[in-house]
Order: C-alpha cells, then sequence, then structure tokens
C-alpha cells in the first residue's frame, strides 16, 4: 500500500483511538503494528513465528530501554517528589518574605521567585503549582491581593519547571530527535529566564498601576529597613561565598594529602585556590570585624531558608553547566542533595522515603510508556517512509518559510490544549523537525542569523514555549485543575482561567521573540 | 499516596513486584553518588555505575509501566468517553483491549526469536563491564507486554460494571496532606483527600 493512504489511516486511526479513550502509549503501538501489516501485508508478518519485520517493534522499545540520558527521568521525578514532601519550600517563602513584603506587590514577585528557583531545581510540574497554591494563594487572598493577579502568578511561574533546564519536556525533546541534551539545556536557559523575568516585570508594573490589587501588609517591628537589608545580604552573600571557597579548599587539601591530584578532575588550580583563600578571608573577616557576630547570626536566620534551596540548585545546574556530569549524574547528585536537606532538618522518615518512591513508581510508568508506544509508532512509520512523505508534502506547497513555521506554532497550541505534552513531542516531533531542517536556514527567523547545526536546538525551544502555553490554555490547562484541586471551594475553574490570560499573552510574546530572534537561544553555547 | 484498590489476583503479582521494584530508582540514585564520590573525592571513577544503572534502568521502565495500568494511571484523554452513555463505553473498552492485546501479540510474534536466542546465549552488551543487558532485557520486554495484556483484561472484567468515575487532570496528583500549613491563614480550603 502506498505511503498516503497508510498516512490517512495512521491519522485518522490515532483520533478515533484518542477519541474512545485509550491510553495514548499502546494507542501508538497497535498502530504501529497496523502500519507494518498495511506496509508488507499480513502474509510476510505472520507466516513465520518468532523472526520478520516486526521485530523492529521489540528492536525499538529495546532501543529506548537502554538510552543513558532516560534514567534521568524517573530521578528527576524522584528529587520532585521529596521536595514536594518536604517543608523547604515553605521556609523558602518565609524567608524571601521577610525580604520582600515591604513592597508593592512583594508576595506575588515571591511567589514568582520561589517558582523560578524550585523550577531550577527540577523538570517537573504539578507538585509546583500545588505546592504554590498551598502556601502562596491562601496568604494573597488574606492580604486582599486581586484574585486573577494571584492565580495567574502561582500557576503561570508554577510551570516554568518545564521552561527553565533541566527541564523534562526537553529530555524528551532531545530523545526523541536525538539533539544533544544539553545543547538544549544551555539554549532554553536565557528565554526561560526571559519568560520568568517578564512574569516578575508585569507584576510590578500591574501593581504599580493598580496598586489596591496589592495591599501591603500590616508594618511589623520585625521588618528590615533598606539599609539593614543591604548589609545583612551582604553579609549572606559573603557567608555562603566563603563556605563554598572553604569546600572547595578541604577538596583541595584532601586530594593533595591523598597523592591522587589530577588537573582533568580537580576543579582547582592553583590561582583559583588563592582567590578561594581570600573569599574565605573576607567572609570570616566581615563575619567578626565589620558586622560583627550578631549582625551575622540575624543575616543567617532571616536568609537560611533560601540557601538550601539554592544549594540544590547549584549541585543540579552546577554540575550540567560546569561539565562536571552528565544529566542523569546530576539529576542523581540532587536527589541526594534533597535528601541530605531533609535529614538535615529533621523530616526524614521511611513513610516519607517509601510514598516518594511509590509516587515515582507510578509517575515513571504513566510516562514512559507513552515513549515506548511512539518510540515503536516512529520506528514503523519510519520504515513504511512516512516521514520523507509528510516532508516533501509540506516542502512542496510551496509556503514561505516562516509561513510553515507559523502553521507548525499554530498545531502546537491547538494540540497542546486538548493534548498532553508527551503526546505531542512524540507523536509529531519526528514529522516536523525534519521539514524544518529541509527549510532554508537563512530564512529562519526575521532578525540574525541561524547555524544550521543549531535548528533542531532552536526549535526545541519553541517547542519548549508552546508547551507553557499548553499548561494554561483551556480547555485542559492541567496548571489549572492542579490548583483548583487545592484552592478554596468558592474558586471556579473559569475564574482559574480567566486569571491565566495576561500570562498567556506573556508567553505568546516570548514565543514571538524566540521565533523571530533564533539568536536568543544561542547566547550560552 | 493512595492507591488504587486490588481488583483480582493479577493485582496482587503486580503489586508484590512493584513493591520490591519501587526502590530501584533510589538504588539507581545511591550507586550515582558512589560514582561521582569515587570519581572526584578519591579520583578513581569505576566501570560498573553507568553500566549497572542502565541494566536496572530498563527493568524500572518496563515494570513500573505494569504497575501504572494496575492504578488505571496510563495517560488517555477522556473528552468523549466521559460523555458517551455506559454501552457505548463498554464498546470502547473492548476495542482499546483488543487493540492492546494486538500490540503485545505482534511484539511477541516479531521479537522471540531474537529474544530467545539472546537469552540462550546470554548475550552480553559488550562494554567493559560488560553486563548481560540483551539477555535478560529482551525477554524482558516481551514478558512485561505480555502482562500488560492480562493486566488489561484483568482490570477490563473488574471495571466492566463500575459507574464512570470523574477525570481531570489533578486526579493524578497526590497532594502533600501532611504539611505543615501554619504559615498560611484558616480560610484556606484545605486539600482535598484524593
Amino acid at each position: 500500500m502506498d505511503i498516503a493512504t497508510i498516512s490517512l489511516i495512521l491519522l485518522v486511526g490515532m483520533l478515533v483511538l484518542l477519541a474512545i479513550g485509550m491510553p495514548l502509549g499502546f494507542a501508538s503501538g497497535f498502530l504501529a503494528v497496523v502500519v507494518m501489516v498495511l506496509k508488507f501485508g499480513p502474509d510476510l508478518l505472520f507466516s513465520s513465528f518468532g523472526t520478520g519485520p516486526l521485530n523492529i517493534l521489540a528492536q525499538r522499545l529495546y532501543g529506548i530501554t537502554t538510552n543513558y540520558v532516560l534514567i534521568s527521568v524517573p530521578l528527576f521525578i524522584f528529587m520532585a517528589t521529596l521536595l514536594e514532601r518536604s517543608n523547604i519550600a515553605r521556609d523558602m517563602y518565609s524567608s524571601l518574605n521577610l525580604w520582600l513584603s515591604r513592597t508593592r506587590g512583594g508576595i506575588a514577585v515571591v511567589t514568582a521567585i520561589m517558582a523560578i528557583v524550585m523550577a531550577a531545581m527540577s523538570g517537573i510540574i504539578g507538585g509546583e503549582v500545588v505546592l504554590l497554591g498551598l502556601i502562596a494563594l491562601p496568604q494573597m487572598l488574606r492580604l486582599g491581593y486581586n484574585q486573577d493577579l494571584a492565580i495567574g502568578t502561582i500557576c503561570a511561574s508554577g510551570s516554568l519547571g518545564t521552561m527553565i533546564p533541566p527541564s523534562i519536556v526537553l529530555i524528551f525533546y532531545g530523545l526523541i530527535t536525538e539533539t544533544s541534551i544539553h545543547a538544549l539545556f544551555k539554549a532554553a536557559f536565557v528565554p526561560g529566564f526571559i519568560l520568568a523575568g517578564l512574569y516578575i516585570v508585569y507584576i510590578l508594573i500591574r501593581t504599580r498601576l493598580n496598586p489596591e490589587q496589592a495591599p501591603l501588609p500590616e508594618p511589623s517591628p520585625d521588618d528590615m529597613t533598606g539599609s539593614q537589608k543591604a548589609r545583612l545580604g551582604l553579609t549572606l552573600l559573603t557567608m555562603v561565598a566563603a563556605a563554598a571557597a572553604a569546600l572547595l579548599v578541604v577538596r583541595w587539601v584532601f586530594l593533595h594529602t591523598l597523592g591522587s591530584f589530577d588537573e582533568e578532575t580537580a576543579l582547582v588550580d592553583t590561582g583559583s585556590l588563592v582567590v578561594c583563600l581570600a573569599l574565605i578571608a573576607v567572609g570570616v573577616g566581615n563575619a567578626l570585624f565589620v558586622v560583627g557576630k550578631d549582625a551575622t547570626r540575624e543575616a543567617w536566620e532571616r536568609g537560611k531558608g533560601l540557601v538550601a534551596p539554592l544549594a540544590v540548585v547549584f549541585v543540579v545546574l552546577g554540575s550540567i553547566y560546569g561539565g562536571i556530569t552528565g544529566i542523569t549524574e546530576a539529576a542523581g547528585l540532587g536527589s541526594v542533595a534533597v535528601l541530605l536537606l531533609i535529614a538535615l532538618r529533621g523530616e526524614f522518615s521511611m513513610t516519607l522515603l517509601r510514598e516518594a518512591l511509590m509516587r515515582t513508581w507510578k509517575s515513571t510508568g504513566t510516562i514512559i510508556w507513552v515513549t515506548f508506544g511512539a518510540t515503536a509508532l516512529a520506528g514503523a512509520y519510519t520504515i513504511a517512509g512516512g516521514p520523507t512523505y509528510v516532508a516533501n508534502l509540506i516542502v512542496g506547497a510551496d509556503m514561505a518559510t516562516m509561513g510553515v513555521l507559523a502553521v507548525m506554532m499554530i498545531i502546537f497550541l491547538f494540540l497542546g490544549a486538548f493534548m498532553d505534552w508527551t503526546g505531542i513531542v512524540l507523536l509529531v516531533m519526528p514529522v516536523f523537525l525534519p521539514i524544518v531542517k529541509k527549510l532554508p536556514v537563512e530564512e529562519l527567523g526575521l532578525f540574525g542569523s541561524l547555524d544550521v547545526a543549531f535548528v533542531s536546538v532552536w526549535f526545541g525551544i519553541l517547542f519548549c514555549v508552546n508547551m507553557q502555553v499548553s499548561f494554561l490554555s483551556p480547555p485542559f490547562g492541567p496548571a489549572a485543575f492542579y490548583l483548583k484541586s487545592v484552592a478554596p471551594p468558592h474558586i471556579t475553574l473559569p475564574d482559574i482561567f480567566r486569571g491565566f490570560l495576561p500570562f498567556i499573552g506573556i508567553q505568546l510574546f516570548v514565543l514571538l521573540l524566540v521565533l523571530l530572534f533564533p539568536e536568543i537561544t544561542m547566547l550560552l553555547r | 499516596m493512595v492507591e488504587h484498590e486490588v481488583t483480582g489476583w493479577l493485582d496482587r503479582i503486580t503489586l508484590l513486584i512493584s513493591r520490591v521494584a519501587m526502590w530501584l530508582p533510589a538504588f539507581v540514585v545511591a550507586i550515582i553518588f558512589y560514582e561521582v564520590f569515587v570519581r572526584y573525592v578519591l579520583g578513581a571513577p569505576t566501570l560498573w555505575v553507568n553500566e549497572m544503572s542502565l541494566w536496572v534502568g530498563g527493568v524500572i521502565y518496563l515494570t513500573a509501566g505494569l504497575y501504572a495500568l494496575q492504578q488505571r494511571s496510563h495517560i488517555r484523554i477522556f473528552i468523549l468517553y466521559d460523555m458517551a452513555p455506559k454501552w457505548l463505553r463498554q464498546t470502547f473498552d473492548l476495542l482499546s483491549l483488543a487493540c492492546v492485546c494486538i500490540f503485545a501479540f505482534a511484539v511477541v510474534w516479531g521479537g522471540f526469536g531474537e529474544a530467545k536466542a539472546k537469552l540462550l546465549r546470554w548475550e552480553t552488551f559488550g562494554t567493559a563491564w560488560d553486563p548481560p543487558i540483551p539477555a535478560t532485557i529482551k525477554p524482558l520486554i516481551l514478558l512485561t507486554l505480555v502482562l500488560l495484556a492480562l493486566q488489561s483484561i484483568s482490570n477490563l472484567i473488574h471495571d466492566w460494571n463500575r459507574d464512570p468515575v470523574s477525570h481531570d487532570p489533578a486526579d493524578d496528583l497526590d497532594l502533600p496532606t501532611h504539611l505543615d500549613m501554619s504559615a498560611g491563614s484558616s480560610d484556606r480550603g484545605g486539600p482535598k483527600p484524593n
């Protein structure tokens, strides 16, 4: 049978199977079998047991099973579930509050910052929205914040987990399209923080234009003055820097006494050792002689809630960007760091570990089996010549380059309103990316130029921003449902979606920005 | 975490496997930590950690899918399904079941020869530490698919006369109910038991 008919049957079959509520992974798997039968005919397939072209299905499953980066998925899920079960996030919230509560719109900004830090720790949304909904929403509503502003802030910034590295969406994109996940993480850094920064800027502008939307809390004697904030903040910074430097020095001394010093893995040369020692001197000197012991203790008391999460961020992102470990190892180290923090805080119990593992287990099974089905389908469809066919179809349609991209963005946004991102990346990407790669590279984006080797990375970031919109877009934006499950009963789903509108506008603006200025994704590399 | 109830004897087997296998991610975390520790602190990386996590990872993905199926947590779209009358939903379920079984059947049909050969040859991964990943994971893929098909049948038998439940994306989130929320205020709705 020719590939045009097969493609049509595949499309209709997928729509029908999804409509009747079949699990996505198994629907893809079944359609993979259908494609094989249509391509090779039933006789060829079922004539001899145990061999034949159908073996491609098992081979594809085996191929993805032995992919080293995929192990980072259960590990990141594990880390996120541990974080959800500890009070680390709540302490970070209280700490940030001390510093920002006297600013107009301060609690909304605190919420956004907290979400950004949590996004930089793990790459999953869901837990973040729920946590923010439990911690920040009651506070904002009690203070008389505008409900739409509060809801929009929580859900939009709570969804950043899959935009700011490490991001599970980018991990899957990289796996499916065989793009370097390292490169994706580097590329996502700038757009991710532009998006997050715009949320904060928006909150600040909106609350200054309408001060009644964000009333200030009653002043309390505990509030810090501006100069006090600066002094304590600087003290805290020097303390953290000195501690980090001390760690490196201890390691240097340890390696030298052990005699196993190796320039490759040492991380410290003599020059930076001097810098480290200087940092320690500044830290200790500041604490003892400049501000005094009491102020140092106070700075620590007010800032310690922030230090722990930032340490986890440092472990995860530092290992990835610093080139110390790969993504999988960074996920493993992050989990250890969170476990360690939980233990230090005295929250650890076997029940907590067991519950977190059970939760991880269920989420892993859910997400990975979608991948399995899709990889089988992609394998079958490729053998049948599908991607080439679709690519020729679109390239032959004689559309302007940016027109093709615009159509793709609209398809992503539309699918995103109804489907989970896993399904979109796994089913649509194997078809879309080859097309994008065939487009003339100099016509991609309106301003600036894109490297040929960078096209798939750039497209991955575009996809990632699209999925940010999908978390918020009605009727099935998951963030709304996550928040609904913890919000006061009088807040209805339409209320929640109404709060999203300005934030969806910001997301679309960033999408346009990345689309028109592809160079944004190439700033770090 | 609130688990789906046990429905049928096959669920007991699935849960038994899961109770043991769910500790595997923690095991992977532990060996990765060990690897990074000996590499950067002692300057002596291991040979086996990478390949061991690859091997264990395979077991994790396959068996976790079985558990997710028993928990009815695989990703589905419920828009039309929830609107359909009961007889139509039952027809949908039967169709789905048939598709799952055909998928499992086809994978086993095509892959049996290779899996059997690799198991009998005890084929190894061909790397430094050389674990028997092909010899174990290939047969495990086929075995898992058979179990998945059986579990689907078992699920359908027990869900056949069930009344429809409401579905929304938050169903799959279990909320951290034990969190100390003293910083919050009293006008909070409170997490609903999920």
